[in-house]
């Protein structure tokens, strides 16, 4: 079935299988892998995606229900120059990754979570992060960084 | 080889008119958070077909003294509709409990009913409510179907398209609780809806009560509700209510496993609904 989306600002037509999984589409017809199919049943958020600015388990939605919608993985969020975006350099420099699997859903969930609610408290920052898991950091350095970043976006504005 | 075909009509007539022509094996996706879960299978044959976008199942309404909610609003929609908000936040506030915020985005209402789990959040709620149901037939007509002939009893390629829900005046207290593993993105062990008026003598009116995830449909506990029925807020029959949940979950499940735990749970967990709906804070003293 025939498929017209938009991924990173880039306009996409592709014919897919009615199975196939967006999670799927997206690393293995689309090269991007910065997301993870973790679990395949929207219990870790290893493969948040932004569809049309909302945060969505990719795992949990058929490639061919994406036509016409507009997607926004990790890599989007990578300025043309090839720079991280604030938010991701952010987890990188407070050590909110570690081994770096969860990284890329918590950061597009935390990406849906600022563009939301551009002041959250910590309740609406771990309430926002519940569906993703991270084995390593113990959340805090995440929760610190999301708050951190929340406050850089309020000064610049 | 696959022979699977897949589908999304545009609108309600582009749905009518793919019903009549696609047979008997119709499958209906929308959010996909309950269907996709590995590892179950998507069907192999028939028809997929995806209501998500399809024009005139979402959104939320007033039509006189109802709401209309679109069967593919999702549980996000549903916590921000001002109307929902208005008229039943219940409602709200039980989707607010549902999975993480990934799943509230795609998850829908018409979804949560049509599964049917026995721990689905919405269904108590929507039983309290006292949510009526319109489903779309293969055969085009659109019937108005009760909670009892809907949730667990939908006939083969039927699709929930709206939910409705009264709106009273006075609207009643309202309150929901649910007891999972964790805070977030849990699947209900038990949950508990509880409505009721409180007059101007600031007694319990009406009392309707609820249980999830005790039975395979919510279960009604008209013991608990005669206990409260009438008590005044100032003298809450606290010790007699409890007893009567406890008694209610060893009548649902005498002998299952979960048995022993649910009763210490339904207690606690009926505290809080208490509380929260009479805005005591003191009773578990």
């Amino acid at each position: 079935m025939q498929i017209s989306l938009v991924i990173n600002g880039v306009a996409r037509i592709d014919d897919v299988d009615p199975h196939l999984r967006l999670s799927t589409y997206l690393r293995e017809t689309r090269g991007l892998t910065g997301l993870k199919e973790g679990c395949k049943e929207g219990e870790c958020g290893a493969c948040t995606v932004l569809v049309d600015g909302k945060a969505v388990n990719s795992c949990l939605m058929l490639a061919f229900q994406a036509d016409g919608v507009t997607i926004t993985t990790i890599e989007g969020l990578v300025s043309a120059d090839g720079q991280a975006s604030p938010l991701q350099q952010a987890f990188v420099t407070n050590g909110a990754v570690q081994c770096g699997y969860c990284t890329p859903g918590m950061v597009m969930a935390a990406e849906a979570l600022l563009r939301d609610n551009p002041d959250p408290d910590d309740a609406a920052i771990r309430h926002a992060l519940a569906g993703n898991l991270c084995r390593c950091t113990g959340y805090q350095p995440i929760i610190a960084t999301v708050r951190e970043e929340a406050r850089r976006r309020a000064a610049s504005s | 080889m696959t022979v699977l075909q897949a589908a999304r009509p545009r609108d309600l007539p582009a749905l009518k008119e793919l019903l009549a022509a696609c047979g008997p094996e119709v499958h209906f996706i929308a959010g996909g958070t309950d269907m996709l879960v590995a590892p179950h299978e998507v069907a192999r044959e028939g028809w997929l077909i995806d209501i998500s976008r399809t024009a005139g199942l979402e959104g939320v309404r007033r039509e006189g003294n109802k709401l209309w909610i679109g069967a593919t609003t999702t549980l996000s929609g549903l916590m921000s509709s001002p109307l929902i908000r208005d008229h039943a936040p219940v409602l709200a506030e039980a989707a607010d409990l549902c999975g993480s915020a990934q799943i509230r985005n795609r998850a829908t209402i018409g979804g949560n009913v049509a599964n049917a789990s026995p721990a689905g959040d919405l269904l108590p709620v929507l039983k309290c409510l006292v949510a009526r149901f319109q489903v779309l037939g293969q055969d085009g007509i659109i019937r108005e179907r009760s909670f009892d002939d809907t949730v667990g009893r939908l006939p083969a390629a039927a699709l929930i398209i709206g939910v409705v829900v009264p709106i009273h005046a006075p609207a009643p207290r309202m309150a929901f609780v649910k007891l999972g593993v964790r805070d977030d993105l849990t699947i209900a062990r038990l949950n508990l809806v509880m409505g009721a008026h409180v007059g101007a003598d600031v007694r319990l009116r009406g009392v309707s009560i609820f249980a999830g995830a005790l039975a395979p449909r919510p279960l009604r506990l008209p013991s608990v509700e005669t206990v409260l029925e009438g008590a005044s807020l100032q003298a809450l029959p606290v010790d007699e209510y409890l007893a009567a949940l406890l008694s209610a979950v060893d009548a649902a499940i005498p002998g299952r496993a979960s048995q022993g735990y649910k009763r210490r749970a339904i207690m606690g967990l009926g505290l809080d609904l208490l509380e929260k709906l009479t805005g005591r804070k003191d009773l578990a003293s």
